[in-house]
């Protein structure tokens, strides 16, 4: 803080805006260049000639691939393994996403209340999130077993009924897994929300307390606006796992029973790496990364939009 | 040096160092002639002990073993050997049907024609056919995997029945093993479970035992699965699942969970591959004992046929250090090499081993597999790797009530004539 008077003379004599260097937008070029060439190297390069498979009929292991043009596309929609696995790639990506953000939202607030053992639940809440993958889904595949601890503590209190082959059946077995991936994945989705909720000022709250607003009136009308990009991100995140997913399938039924649970991405590995489908598992990853840009931008755009 | 001048070498330092670091380094192998790199499974102290005999006869010689698990060395394997940097000795499949098999390989000429190598007239010409392709043999194997139906002794006693040598006494097992309040035959019905090996054993005394050439025939369009005893074999298998002689909630029951059945007494039996036994028994208390006999499909015991496959064994990297590579594949098959690997346990050896006495378990199965009352895995000659997943979809729709007999051996029939 200045005195008067040197306020005074800088108000009158505006320091002249200095421009920049002469090289210094080729300089910044410079630091960015070893970055931007790794990427191209690491990523966009790799893509590229992945993507180039896509439309040849390479076995992984032939030194020649033959070009075959949208062939391995048109196989995609006559292939039923591949339709059951855009449907439960579509399924996982939108129920887990909506359970997951609905119950972090949900965890969230709750621990973000005064009650005595909030940080002791923020943990056990957050620690399955950074257990792997596989180890979950290893975990998850022995307590969902027929005679696991999922079904021996339904029958211990007494709701034998409910007792399922969680993963032995077609028909629940996919649920098995979105509920395996939503208890992994719920922390993640309640820390983000719970940093937007410690950002919202007690005073706007205690503010509208005092005119009347009932807690239902708060939540809409201040933390929901007030978490929107919170909101986004979780959203953004969750769909794009969903999406994605691969490793909890793969441990827990490898996509069974008879292609059952496969997903996009079981369906890419299996086919690439274990069948020696190289080209057609490289179109269903195009179609893949088709889906996600897809779903990702339409999102952005209307919680973008919900945010401004 | 100007600024201008040190920003645009700095960058490109960066550059360099970092595509240096991600750059493959060329071909593969050991890098020098007294260097052997092979790639063999994770946690396999057989072919640890064959390395080290190997380097102590022959002084100077350095093997590095790098072990993999499944399935990721299906994928490695493959990659590598694709990439040019492969291990000189790597682990090669028999046959088709996954991504490091002889026949998948031999398109690439990724692996070296070992036919010149003395130990290949010791096998016969049905296990030459699946060790490599047009004539040339490029891997091998030094055990064989059979399918037997393993019995826990314990578990008969207390029904007092004998391992069953017709398909009325399975089904008489079945019966009374119910009975009991146990399980005839533990089924993992989950991915990477048991529940594609009894269908085979199935077909190896209805499907190659009245035909040997089924196979040869299939591959020249004569026959398919849909208008054979495949058909039979289906149809008996759904028979015993309707008759309850596997696992409640066979889908849903995983490999491991499967053996622990049969090894602590609740399930009578299970038909899987022989390298399980090993695991089973290690399950079991103490006291227990296992028997084996060959799974009956028909009423007259003559007639069954066991099956026996080459198991996983090795191949040379072409672009690896294949002199020394082929010295030790020679080393591996020599009879100081396989008597190495049967003192490690479960294994049925490939080629004749003098005073050979397979483990107790695989008695029950010896003299069948030394009369060669044995048929090969059907996988082995199925022409590409997506049968076999179709063949695992569709047994698993099988045992879920998803498909009928017809519909799951159309669809076989349909990836065969990919």
């Amino acid at each position: 803080m200045g005195t008067p008077a040197l306020r005074e003379s800088a108000t009158l004599f505006p320091k002249k805006r200095r421009r920049p260097h002469r090289g210094y937008a080729s300089s910044v070029w410079w630091f960015v260049l070893p970055a931007a060439v790794l990427y191209v190297f690491a990523v966009v390069v790799p893509s590229a000639q992945g993507s180039f498979f896509a439309f040849t009929d390479w076995d992984g292991v032939s030194p020649n691939p033959s070009p075959v043009g949208f062939e391995q596309f048109t196989k995609i929609l006559s292939d039923p393994n591949a339709v059951i696995a855009i449907r439960n790639t579509l399924l996982v990506a939108i129920v887990v996403m909506v359970v997951q953000n609905i119950l972090g939202l949900l965890i969230a607030l709750g621990v973000n209340s005064r009650i005595k053992s909030r940080n002791v639940l923020r943990v056990l809440i957050f620690a399955p999130v950074v257990i792997t993958s596989i180890a979950v889904g290893f975990l998850w595949k022995n307590l969902l077993a027929p005679d696991g601890a999922v079904n021996q503590g339904l029958e211990a209190i007494g709701l034998g009924a409910l007792r399922q082959n969680w993963l032995g059946d077609p028909d629940v077995a996919i649920w098995a897994i979105m509920i395996v991936m939503i208890w992994q994945f719920v922390g993640y989705s309640m820390v983000i929300f719970l940093a937007g909720l410690q950002g919202i000022p007690d005073e706007v709250l205690e503010a509208a307390s005092i005119d009347g607003a009932g807690s239902i009136r708060r939540f809409w009308d201040i933390v929901r606006p007030m978490l929107a990009p919170a909101i986004t991100i979780n959203l953004m995140l969750s769909l794009i796992s969903g999406l994605k997913v691969f490793d909890q399938v793969w441990v827990m039924t490898q996509g069974g029973p008879g292609g059952a649970t496969n997903t996009i991405s079981t369906l890419i590995y299996s086919n690439a790496f274990q069948l020696g489908r190289f080209g057609y598992g490289a179109a269903l990853a195009v179609v893949l990364t088709i889906f996600v840009a897809i779903a990702s931008a339409i999102q952005y755009r209307l919680l973008a939009r919900q945010e401004s | 040096m100007k600024s201008a001048a040190v920003l645009p070498i700095a960058a490109l330092s960066v550059i360099a160092v970092g595509l240096v670091g991600c750059s493959t380094g060329g071909a593969g192998g050991g890098g020098d002639d007294s260097t052997l790199t092979i790639s063999g499974w994770s946690g396999d102290e057989t072919m640890e002990a064959i390395i080290a005999a190997f380097e102590k006869d022959n002084p100077g010689v350095n093997v590095e073993f790098t072990g993999l698990p499944w399935p990721n060395i299906l994928t490695q394997i493959n990659t590598e050997l694709v990439s040019g940097t492969a291990s000189d000795v790597v682990v090669v499949f028999p046959g088709n049907g996954n991504p490091i098999t002889a026949q998948t390989l031999a398109k690439g000429d990724y692996l070296v024609d070992l036919s010149s190598q003395p130990w290949v007239s010791e096998f016969n010409d049905a296990n030459k056919a699946v060790m490599g392709a047009d004539g040339e043999i490029l891997m091998v194997a030094n055990n064989f995997t059979i399918i037997p139906a393993t019995y826990n002794t314990q578990a008969l006693e207390e029904l007092g029945v004998s391992a069953p040598q017709t398909w009325s006494e399975v089904l008489d097992l079945c019966t009374a093993a119910k009975d009991k309040g146990k399980v005839a035959y533990a089924l993992g019905g989950l991915a990477g479970g048991t529940f594609h090996y009894l269908p085979y054993a199935l077909t190896a005394t209805l499907v190659d035992g009245p035909n040997p050439d089924f196979a040869t025939e299939q591959a020249a369009g004569d026959v398919t699965f849909s208008d054979s005893e495949w058909s039979t074999a289906f149809e008996q298998y759904t028979e015993m699942l309707d008759a309850g002689c596997f696992t409640t909630d066979t889908l849903g029951t995983s490999l491991e969970i499967a053996q622990e059945q049969v090894a602590k007494g609740d399930a009578v039996g299970i038909v899987t591959v022989s390298n399980h036994i090993s695991d089973i028994e290690g399950y079991a208390p103490e006291g227990t004992t296992f028997e084996t006999a060959a799974f009956p499909a028909t009423d007259d015991p003559s007639e069954t046929i066991l099956p026996v496959g080459l198991g996983a064994g090795y191949g040379v990297n072409a672009k690896g250090n294949v002199e020394l590579a082929k010295k030790f594949i020679d080393f591996y098959m020599s009879e100081e090499g396989l008597n190495i690997a049967l003192d490690a346990g479960s294994i049925f050896p490939t080629v004749p081993v003098e005073g050979f006495e397979p483990i107790p378990a695989l008695a029950g199965v010896a003299e069948q597999v030394q009369s060669d009352r044995t048929a090969a895995f059907p996988d082995q000659t199925w022409p590409n790797s997506n049968v076999n997943q179709v063949y695992m979809d569709q047994v698993q729709k099988l045992l879920g009530g998803q498909t009928s007999i017809a519909d799951a051996l159309a669809a076989m029939d349909s990836a065969y004539a990919e």
